[in-house]
């Protein structure tokens, strides 16, 4: 276990380190940012000043040292445009962010988890075909295309909810509707999937030849081991919920980390950029490397390999 | 971390189990007949679409008419599905979309089974310090989301095309990497692959010679089902204002822009989704039997 421990740890350090590397580097592609911020009237002198200014003259090592130092101390320096950190800046935003990620994520796990559990006591292969079918139909929708539907309907047409901004519960059900849709159908295919696999195991068998009811097998021998692996999947699918939440940020005019970083590409904020990479890094790496050690709590066989 | 590595291969395998405790789903031999030629209409549909459009005497994908701005569909036979608030032809520029959407979705995924059969093949083939760092690249994509890092890129050097081609090429390799490392891991034990070893050939010889043919079959497969998924996610960046850039139309990019007009026009928004999910439905319906038929999963995340 401790072995176990220290590795995970190890690795997610590791993965930290080099995600505060890419981000140094992206921004250090372009060769001189004092040209990019201040645009083409730009001076050389006014580029040689704005470059010595943020430490660009510098060489790459000792940018990169400085760099790294600032960044275990918990600064990426400040924004260019706000002059304040740019942690700050992608922290106040994190919240709104958040909020539609987890809801999405809780709704959309905690109803496919029912789903698929109430279908598997049931044994009505036909609604598991449903939805299913549902669900492929719902995963073929990009999610922005879905969203754009659904404001169509609800907000223009019905009027029933807003379609943009972030004030009250109605303006998030919405953006939240196309998340946890996407959120539900990925999650009810791996539940399903999950019991399936535990359906052909040999102690389900054995369960069945003694005379067990359904339920029972179920729910004391096959939920425990089918939740299992749907856990770490989460885990992994974290990053990409959070771009996903981007992107309908966008269209939903959500005051989110989405727009903070689509601001940040038009005004060439780079340090901004670099803390919203290095933020969603620290939360994935965060999540999983906990996940991981549920998993070793829970499950015998992590913990003893 | 890598306890269960691939959630799309798992949900995948759901389709086939056989289940002791009454199975809940049937072992189906002839599953998916009918939605596979369903997909491949779809797919005739949009392909034909794409092709036959250009050769209309109408098409005009970029010519601007203000004073026929905003025309409904089929009200005027020279703009069959209506033009844009510019006053362009929507047919034109939905099957122009779809020609760039189909050409950046085969660069795309060419260039992430070239580099997913590199690593891979490497990976499994020589195992130890190469395994390890192929590992390691995939954990680290994993978390940094592609929309993130094309939107710091897109802050260095402006959104382009050819950077969203980039950045979309080197993401989805991961699903193509694990299967190449898989069958490698296989593969390099068997005779016909040890034989040459012991006459001395090499290891790219052998990687080239005797794992390549074996494992590109496969990959192909896989990527067959890649399209629509590389579709989905090229068109979320069109949309954002990262991908294709105006005036060249994409299929994102009309529904970004129909977005505005929701009150007025909704067909600025419906053509370009319905074009889309044509061909989105029609890869995944089509590509479906073959995943299922092969045993092997879907690669890639999506966004």
């Amino acid at each position: 276990m401790a072995t176990y421990l220290a590795r995970r740890i190890a690795q997610a350090i590791a993965t930290v380190l080099a995600v505060l590397t890419i981000s140094f580097f992206l921004v250090r592609l372009s060769g001189s940012p004092g040209a990019l911020l201040l645009g083409d009237n730009a001076t050389p002198d006014d580029i040689a000043e704005l470059n010595s200014v943020l430490g660009f003259d510098q060489p790459v090592a000792v940018q990169f040292a400085t760099y790294l130092r600032e960044a275990l101390g918990g600064s990426l320096g400040d924004s260019y445009r706000q002059a304040r950190p740019a942690f700050d800046v992608v922290l106040e935003r994190l919240p709104a962010t958040l909020e539609l990620a987890l809801f999405s994520f809780v709704i959309g796990i905690g109803l496919a988890f029912v789903a698929a559990l109430v279908i598997q006591l049931s044994g009505a292969r036909w609604a598991q075909a449903i939805v299913v079918g549902l669900g492929a139909a719902r995963q073929a929708v990009p999610d922005f295309l879905f969203a754009v539907v659904l404001v169509l309907l609800f907000a223009v047409t019905l009027g029933m909810f807003p379609s943009f901004g972030r004030g009250g519960p109605e303006s998030m059900v919405l953006p939240i509707a196309t998340l946890a849709t996407a959120q539900f159908a990925l999650y009810f295919r791996l539940f399903t999937a999950s019991f399936a696999e535990q359906e052909s195991q040999d102690y389900v068998r054995t369960a069945v030849a003694k005379g067990q009811s359904r339920t029972r097998i179920v729910l004391d021998h096959m939920l425990p081991n089918a939740i299992l692996p749907t856990l770490t999947v989460a885990g992994l699918n974290l990053a990409s919920l959070l771009g996903g939440t981007v992107i309908i940020e966008m269209v939903f005019t959500w005051p989110g980390m989405g727009q903070v970083l689509m601001n940040a590409v038009s005004t060439r904020d780079f340090p901004v950029i670099q803390a919203g990479l290095v933020v969603v890094a620290l939360i994935f790496v965060t999540v999983n490397l906990l996940v991981d050690l549920l998993y070793a709590a829970l499950d015998p066989r992590v913990r003893l390999a | 971390m890598t306890a269960v590595a691939n959630p799309e291969k798992v949900a995948a395998d759901a389709v086939a189990p056989s289940g002791i405790a009454r199975p809940l789903v049937r072992r189906r031999v002839r599953r998916g007949a009918i939605p596979f030629w369903i997909g491949v209409a779809l797919l005739a549909i949009t392909v034909a679409g794409i092709v036959l459009v250009p050769l209309l005497p109408g098409y005009d994908p970029m010519t601007q008419d203000l004073s026929n701005a905003m025309l409904a569909p089929f009200t005027d036979p020279a703009h069959l599905l209506g033009t844009d608030p510019l006053g362009r032809d929507i047919l034109s520029r939905l099957a122009l979309a779809g020609r760039t959407s189909l050409i950046i979705a085969a660069v795309v995924i060419a260039l992430n089974v070239a580099i997913g059969i590199t690593i891979g093949l490497a990976a499994g083939y020589f195992g130890g310090l190469v395994d390890n760092v192929m590992t390691g690249i995939a954990d680290i994509q994993l978390a940094m989301p592609f929309v993130l890092l094309l939107i710091a890129l897109s802050a260095v050097f402006g959104p382009s095309t050819q950077l969203m081609v980039i950045m979309l090429g080197i993401t989805f390799w991961v699903g193509y990497g694990r299967v190449a490392r898989a069958m490698a891991l296989s593969l390099r034990e068997r005779e016909y692959v040890l034989a040459p070893k012991t006459q001395g050939a090499g290891a790219f010889w052998i990687l080239r010679k005797h794992l390549l043919p074996a494992v590109l079959p496969q990959l192909i497969i896989l990527a067959s089902f890649d399209v629509g998924v590389v579709v989905t996610a090229q068109a979320a960046l069109d949309f954002l204002g990262l991908g294709v850039q105006p005036p060249t139309p994409s299929w994102g990019g009309m529904i970004a822009e129909g977005q505005k007009y929701l009150q007025s026009n909704v067909w600025l928004v419906v053509l370009p989704g319905l074009a889309m999910l044509l061909l989105i439905a029609g890869s995944q319906l089509t590509s479906r039997r073959f995943t299922a038929e092969s045993g092997a999963g879907a690669p890639g995340a999506r966004s």
